[in-house]
């Protein structure tokens, strides 16, 4: 008997599939060795982990009978007793993981609002419990993936998307320190507030919606009746009705604790495995994103925003990336696998709701080796590489990668890997490679989700890193 | 089944301040006794059914809990005896390990809750150090109510392969856990840069 073999009785143990004479030489082995039983026990203790804490793509996999969440045989107060925890729904899995770590009671708080529903969530750091039935009270829920409802004790309903982070302020008040928040409000809650940096929005009877980026940009929009809205430029309060929006603010909103810091040497940084990441703010690397129209240069903007739509009212709204990395230190030509990393931010432009489920994106790789040194202070439309109007110009870009980001988002950095990023930076000459990102999906509504992710001056979140072996 | 330990004695206030009590302690320690459990019984789903025999029975016997003694020891003796129960029920036409062995997995599992739970904090990062691809099969086939050989057959693999793939990644993702755990300063997120 030897090491491997023991490891094909855990294998096969694990996996339900013990052969029958199999069995007792893994009872004897276990009866003999408590190190081997230590073992077995770790095998098995992964194996059980791996349920409450894999739900990272878990949307694409729900479980198709139904199981999210069992309704045990024993009630209390009003409420059904669901509970999350047993053999249900991943998101609550990693919830109660996260409540393990980071939970701390507060019996004497009173209750604001309670989780009353969590569709392939994941929390960062809460302090507020994140199970389902959950009765929170005032504090920060950080959610970074997936699409999570609160009801007020006022009856307010607030479905908050990823990435989000609301302050719970009490029954009649929340604040939206980044994401987006679409808010359903009974009479009973007539006046519930949800503020951003920028904005007050006053409930008067109404399903209304509010975003807002962590680096400035608010938005409000009323699906239905009416709200006040405090904060715009130039009128003290607003009233929007039934279909009306109003948006404020930008960057010169970066509160104070979150302006750019000083980059760190940006050299590219070796990592385990023979990677080695490159950022864009390395060199003479560079990244914004353009808006279809006569805007003012993006590429000092904290993000990349990306967007596509086929509405005619949203057609200026079109965004598109670029992206280019400095490999002159570097040896194109031996590069055997790429990977390009980009961490996932709100953009506080529209709503998620308003696009499909999954949204798809594509990577392209710029030909035209002469446009490589573009300009981030005069990059805009009509000058972006490689693209017209009408998007991509096939002769002078190539298709690398497509990848989709679940609606409520991916949980943060996400990395895009395929076989056609390799070939395409060996073909680099002039030591700059440059990469341009499009949406491919569209949206139902003139307002949606606006996809954006950390550019090098973002304050917080990690620059797109491209890695290379 | 009650809806709660029956106690005519007690008011629906204190009823809920129990719950609330025993809510909180059971989301707490969940993980923990969900790994207490898959040590001894042969599958996931077992241990899922066991762990919610043991909750029930938990919040049955809550009153007897005395605060201020550690939740999750009284916890692991309950599902010790529910696992042993559900072992001997499953023991007439299901392979399963000998109730001397499962007994001695018991006793020394509950130590070990500990290293247990570095191994949860461990896993959390190496889960995203995963190929996208392998991250996304693992995470699909350990969603609840998703049966092997349906995924497999969704993928277009026999479920040998996938299987095979799973032991896999599972083994890749023991070694990262258990460097991440020698390591005395844990490796910093190599996609941690500025």
């Amino acid at each position: 008997m030897n090491s491997q073999h023991e490891q094909a009785w855990i294998d096969a143990y694990i996996n339900g599939l013990i052969a029958p004479e199999d069995l007792a030489p893994l009872e004897n082995r276990l009866r003999e060795s408590a190190e081997f039983r230590a073992r077995f026990r770790r095998h098995l203790a992964l194996d059980a982990n791996l349920r409450q804490t894999t739900d990272v793509f878990a949307s694409e996999a729900t479980a198709a009978d139904g199981s999210r969440a069992k309704v045990l045989p024993f009630r209390k107060g009003k409420a059904p007793f669901v509970w999350g925890t047993l053999a249900a729904a991943a998101c609550l899995g990693l919830g109660a993981f996260l409540v393990s770590t980071h939970f701390t009671p507060s019996t004497d708080a009173p209750a604001v609002a309670t989780l009353i529903q969590t569709d392939n969530c994941r929390w960062e750091g809460t302090a507020l419990p994140t199970l389902v039935d959950s009765r929170l009270g005032s504090g920060v829920l950080s959610l970074v993936q997936g699409i999570a409802t609160l009801q007020f004790e006022s009856g307010a309903v607030v479905t908050i998307e990823a990435p989000s982070r609301l302050e719970l302020v009490d029954a009649m008040h929340c604040r939206l320190l980044e994401g987006s928040a679409i808010a359903d409000v009974p009479e009973s809650a007539h006046g519930f507030v949800i503020d951003t940096q920028d904005l007050k929005v006053v409930d008067l009877g109404t399903k209304f919606a509010v975003t807002t980026g962590a680096t400035g940009y608010s938005q409000v929009r009323v699906f239905e009746g009416e709200v006040d809205v405090l904060g715009l430029p130039g009128s003290d309060r607003k009233r929007l009705v039934t279909g009306q929006g109003a948006n404020v603010g930008g960057a010169t909103r970066v509160p104070d604790h979150e302006m750019p810091r000083p980059r760190q040497a940006a050299e590219p940084v070796q990592e385990s495995g023979g990677w080695t990441g490159i950022m864009t703010s390395h060199g003479r690397g560079a990244d914004a994103y353009v808006r279809r129209g006569p805007e003012a240069p993006r590429g000092t903007d904290p993000l990349l925003m990306v967007k596509h739509t086929h509405l005619e009212e949203g057609l200026n709204n079109e965004r598109r990336a670029i992206l280019t990395f400095d490999l002159s230190q570097r040896k194109p030509i031996e590069v055997q696998e790429a990977q390009l990393v980009l961490d996932i931010k709100a953009s506080g432009l529209g709503f998620s709701t308003l696009v499909p489920d999954d949204s798809k994106f594509a990577v392209y790789g710029l030909l035209d080796e002469s446009r490589d040194g573009w300009d981030e202070d005069s990059i805009a439309w009509d000058n972006l590489p490689g693209s017209t109007d009408a998007g991509l110009v096939p002769e002078q870009t190539r298709k690398l990668a497509e990848f989709w980001i679940p609606r409520g988002g991916a949980g943060g950095t996400f990395v895009i890997r395929s076989d056609e990023f390799a070939p395409f930076i060996r073909e680099d000459t002039n030591g700059l490679v440059t990469f341009l990102i499009v949406r491919e999906t569209s949206e139902t509504h003139p307002s949606g989700l606006v996809h954006a992710f950390a550019s090098k001056e973002h304050p917080t979140g990690r620059p797109p890193v491209l890695r290379i072996r | 089944m009650s809806d709660m330990p029956p106690s005519p004695d007690r008011s629906e206030a204190e009823t809920e301040r129990l719950h609330e009590d025993f809510m909180r302690l059971f989301v707490k320690h969940e993980p923990d006794l969900r790994t207490f459990i898959r040590s001894l019984v042969p599958t996931l789903t077992d241990a899922d059914e066991v762990l919610q025999e043991t909750a029930i029975v938990l919040w049955r016997k809550f009153e007897t809990f005395e605060p201020g003694t550690e939740f999750i020891r009284w916890a692991c003796v309950i599902a010790r005896f529910e696992a042993l129960a559900y072992r001997r029920k499953i023991a007439r036409d299901r392979l399963v390990l000998g109730a001397d062995v499962t007994q001695l997995l018991a006793d020394e599992a509950i130590d070990e809750l500990p290293e247990r739970r570095r191994e949860r904090e461990a896993l959390e990062s190496c889960l995203r150090q995963l190929p996208e691809n392998q991250q996304r099969l693992v995470t699909k086939a350990y969603t609840p109510g998703i049966k092997t050989k349906d995924l497999a057959e969704g993928l277009g693999k026999s479920p040998a392969s996938l299987y095979m793939a799973l032991n896999r990644i599972r083994a890749a993702l023991m070694r990262c856990i258990e460097k991440r755990l020698a390591a005395p300063d844990p490796p910093l997120d190599p996609l941690n840069v500025v």
